[in-house]
């Protein structure tokens, strides 16, 4: 796959630029699936997956990539202080992935509230919204369709939008989520 | 029916338009509620702390039912009995190098403190034991020795309770007993004075409240002590491992609410609220001469930085200055059943308060405006604000009927006091001014040319009325034509004349008081009708032999009305003396009309 992936890039198919934003609280995983995406596209970190994430300060850009799309993430903080730096790249980006802890039950309503004031913004309008439903792997985790209701994803008129079921340490479900994302933006 | 049904159908089918939020009233995120957690708790009862060292902020709720539960999100991780009923429930941390640093909790319970770590008891401390008296010594030694029977030592004790000396619990509960299922009183006193009386007396006092404080470092997890207020109205500053007193301060009160600011071993504030309804200062282990002394008891107790907000009884928040002075009172439309400090940290800080009255309603405060209020299903008992799970600005209600309430500020809400400058609104609407009439203009040019004159003819009427209401008052007075007379040789007297009856038969009662200071003799009571043929007195002149000062003589006379028919007529009561040539007092019975017997 990466002898492919280089051989055309030699032959100059030039691969499409897609900026995406990720957001979501913090703790919920973001920086894991970046890891994680970064890994699945062959590109390996220095010194393998790293075992400790630290909590994003700001925001952080990573690129990746994936079929024929040139993936540039904005990793954003998802520590309250850090929110409202969200908005400020709301114009450039061509979709928004939101990560929920889906066994965080005691903030799905702050998930919401966050969800929310996106939706109303008109620089994402019509933009498409991935969820991830993350860390499935804890007992105590929500079922997809239970983060879907309590975010209200159904009550979404002006977006297209899907929720994948998740899990960061093991890379399961993260596929899913970016082929739907790739078929949006290829169309 | 079917358009019923139709209408359900449509409400079915579409979906509920998205709930815009109206962005001027903060709605509280409802993040969760369990209405059977049987979190049956005061405001000092519950706590938030990070007692796993993991950032995730655990739930500490100590029941009234005995059980200390420990949630961590939304769930119930583990469930402690106590031994004794909880009265106040703080984290501290102690001193120890290690990292990260893992909080001790500390549950307040009778005279002991029960200090937790991870979760596991580790250390129970002991109130010091209080002095015992001497005579309540001297009595439980006597029993002991039997000199006395249970009885006399009952009757020894109570009187040294009486007489104001403190008992310990032991000669409390004797006085206390009283007649049970187990058998009569006197068995019972006599079976605890001898299982008692070979133990050692000793006096221990009960915790009332509790808090902890930072020692030398302003850091969310910096070493910090505990202190403690208790009902001998001392207020205990512990070590920082809590096993050891390290400063004792007496009050003139018992403590009920403490609230402290600063660190320990640099500058330090304690506020505490007693039951004497003052609101006293330890300053620096000394009390402080500034002293707040409120109407009512207080209900509740709140410190920030600069402020000190005190809950009454009388359903009003009062703010002071840190010094003493007061800032404003909050006037609430219901009691307070408590109140806690909200402190939302953003670009700035801002502080509110955060108010739970009896009628359900749950208000936030930001200096004096009310910035946002919702109303619960029932009373909230225990209210506290800050850090749960991972999120800061988290609300934990616990209700009257042991529900846990979760509540959620959002990152956007607007807590700023909406500040009112300038003139109110009611200015600008015009008043409803009449049109000016001719007869209004030609007044008013009358008033504004002859003010003067007009002045003085209307000064001049009055003081001729008022000259007129005085003389006639003289006149009444000197003649004892009126019901309360003048004092006549310093003798003063009042009547009360009524009548009983529905005719034609009617009884006349008279009630005459002397309320001066001389006694009056000889006092003949006569009884005029307006009309001699009208009426048939049974007698015309009762004769009161004395009148004292103070004692009031009642007398009835029968009375008939010869024709019954002829309407209703007028007696005249006149009480006067031998002396005298004007009538002591004089009053007027308008007889009522006759009902027909036959």
């Amino acid at each position: 796959m990466g002898y492919f992936s280089w051989f055309f890039g030699l032959m100059g198919k030039r691969k499409t630029k897609v900026n995406i934003l990720i957001v979501g609280l913090d703790n919920s995983g973001k920086t894991s699936i970046i890891e994680r995406m970064k890994l699945q596209s062959g590109k390996v970190p220095k010194g393998g997956m790293p075992q400790e994430v630290t909590p994003t300060v700001g925001f952080s850009v990573d690129e990746f990539s994936k079929g024929s799309l040139s993936f540039t993430v904005f990793d954003m903080s998802g520590a309250g202080r850090y929110r409202n730096l969200w908005e400020r790249h709301f114009r450039e980006a061509a979709a928004v992935v939101f990560v929920v802890d889906s066994a965080d039950k005691l903030r799905l309503c702050v998930a919401k509230d966050e969800l929310d004031a996106m939706l109303e913004s008109s620089e994402l309008l019509g933009k498409p919204f991935l969820v991830f439903a993350n860390k499935m792997d804890l007992p105590t985790a929500l079922s997809p369709v239970d983060v879907a209701q309590g975010l209200s994803l159904d009550e979404i008129e002006a977006h297209p939008w899907q929720i994948v079921p998740s899990n960061a340490l093991d890379g399961s479900g993260l596929q899913e989520g970016l082929d739907w994302l790739a078929n949006f933006l290829n169309k | 029916m079917r358009e019923q049904q139709a209408a359900q159908q449509a409400a079915q089918q579409a979906p509920p338009p998205r709930q815009v939020k109206d962005k001027n009233t903060p709605a509280w995120l409802e993040a969760w509620q369990d209405p059977m957690a049987g979190a049956d708790a005061f405001s000092s009862c519950i706590c938030t702390a990070d007692l796993a060292g993991d950032g995730e902020f655990r739930l500490v709720v100590a029941t009234a039912m005995k059980k200390m539960k420990v949630w961590n999100g939304t769930s119930l991780t583990s469930e402690h009995d106590l031994l004794e009923p909880p009265v106040a429930v703080c984290t501290f941390y102690p001193a120890e190098p290690k990292s990260p640093k893992r909080p001790s909790l500390a549950i307040a319970a009778g005279t002991h403190v029960y200090i937790y770590r991870n979760l596991r008891p580790y250390y129970k401390f002991t109130l010091p034991a209080l002095t015992v008296d001497e005579q309540e010594i001297e009595v439980w030694k006597m029993v002991r020795d039997g000199q006395i029977g249970p009885k006399e030592a009952f009757d020894e004790l109570a009187n040294i309770r009486d007489a104001g000396v403190s008992l310990t619990s032991r000669s409390l509960d004797l006085l206390a007993m009283e007649d049970g299922a187990a058998g009569e009183v006197e068995q019972l006193r006599a079976a605890y004075c001898a299982a008692q009386a070979p133990e050692q007396l000793q006096h221990f006092t009960s915790i009332t409240c509790m808090g902890s404080i930072k020692k030398n470092m302003d850091e969310w997890d910096a070493t910090s002590c505990l202190f403690v207020g208790t009902e001998s109205a001392e207020l205990y500053v512990l070590n920082a491992n809590g096993s050891a007193v390290k400063t004792t301060t007496r009050l003139p009160s018992v403590p009920v609410f403490v609230a402290s600011t600063g660190l320990l071993d640099v500058d330090y504030r304690i506020v505490v609220a007693c039951r004497d309804g003052r609101v006293y200062t330890i300053k620096n282990d000394e009390l402080s001469t500034v002293v707040i002394e409120l109407e009512t008891q207080p209900c509740g107790l709140v410190r920030t930085a600069k402020q000190i907000h005190v809950a009454c009884m009388n359903q009003v928040i009062h703010c002071y200055h840190a010094k003493g002075k007061k800032a404003y009172s909050l006037y609430l439309p219901a009691e307070i059943t408590c109140i806690e400090s909200m402190e939302v940290t953003r670009t700035r800080a801002v502080r509110c308060l955060l108010v739970a009255l009896a009628n359900n309603e749950l208000r936030v405060y930001n200096e004096k405006h009310m910035v946002s209020k919702f109303d619960m299903m029932e009373p909230v008992r225990g209210l506290s604000f800050g850090r749960m799970g991972r999120e800061d600005n988290t609300l934990i209600l616990c209700t009257k009927g042991g529900c846990l309430q979760v509540k959620i500020m959002p990152r956007l809400a607007n807590l700023e006091a909406v500040s009112q400058n300038g003139p109110p609104p009611e200015q600008d609407i015009p008043l409803a001014v009449p049109k000016k009439t001719k007869l209004y203009v030609e007044q008013t040019q009358r008033e504004r040319e002859q003010a003067v004159d007009m002045h003085q003819a209307f000064q001049k009427d009055l003081l001729k009325l008022r000259l007129n209401t005085a003389r006639a008052y003289v006149k009444v007075m000197k003649d004892g034509q009126s019901p309360v007379n003048d004092s006549f040789e310093g003798v003063t007297v009042r009547i009360q004349a009524s009548v009983q009856g529905l005719g034609p038969l009617f009884k006349i009662r008279v009630h005459v008081v002397n309320t001066g200071t001389k006694p009056v003799y000889d006092v003949p009571i006569l009884l005029v009708p307006s009309d001699v043929d009208m009426y048939d007195l049974e007698e015309v002149i009762m004769q009161c032999p004395a009148l004292l000062p103070g004692l009031p003589w009642i007398d009835a006379v029968k009375c008939r009305q010869k024709d019954p028919a002829a309407g209703a007529g007028e007696i005249r009561v006149i009480v006067a003396t031998k002396t005298s040539p004007v009538p002591l007092i004089t009053a007027l019975i308008k007889m009522p009309l006759s009902e027909f017997l036959d």
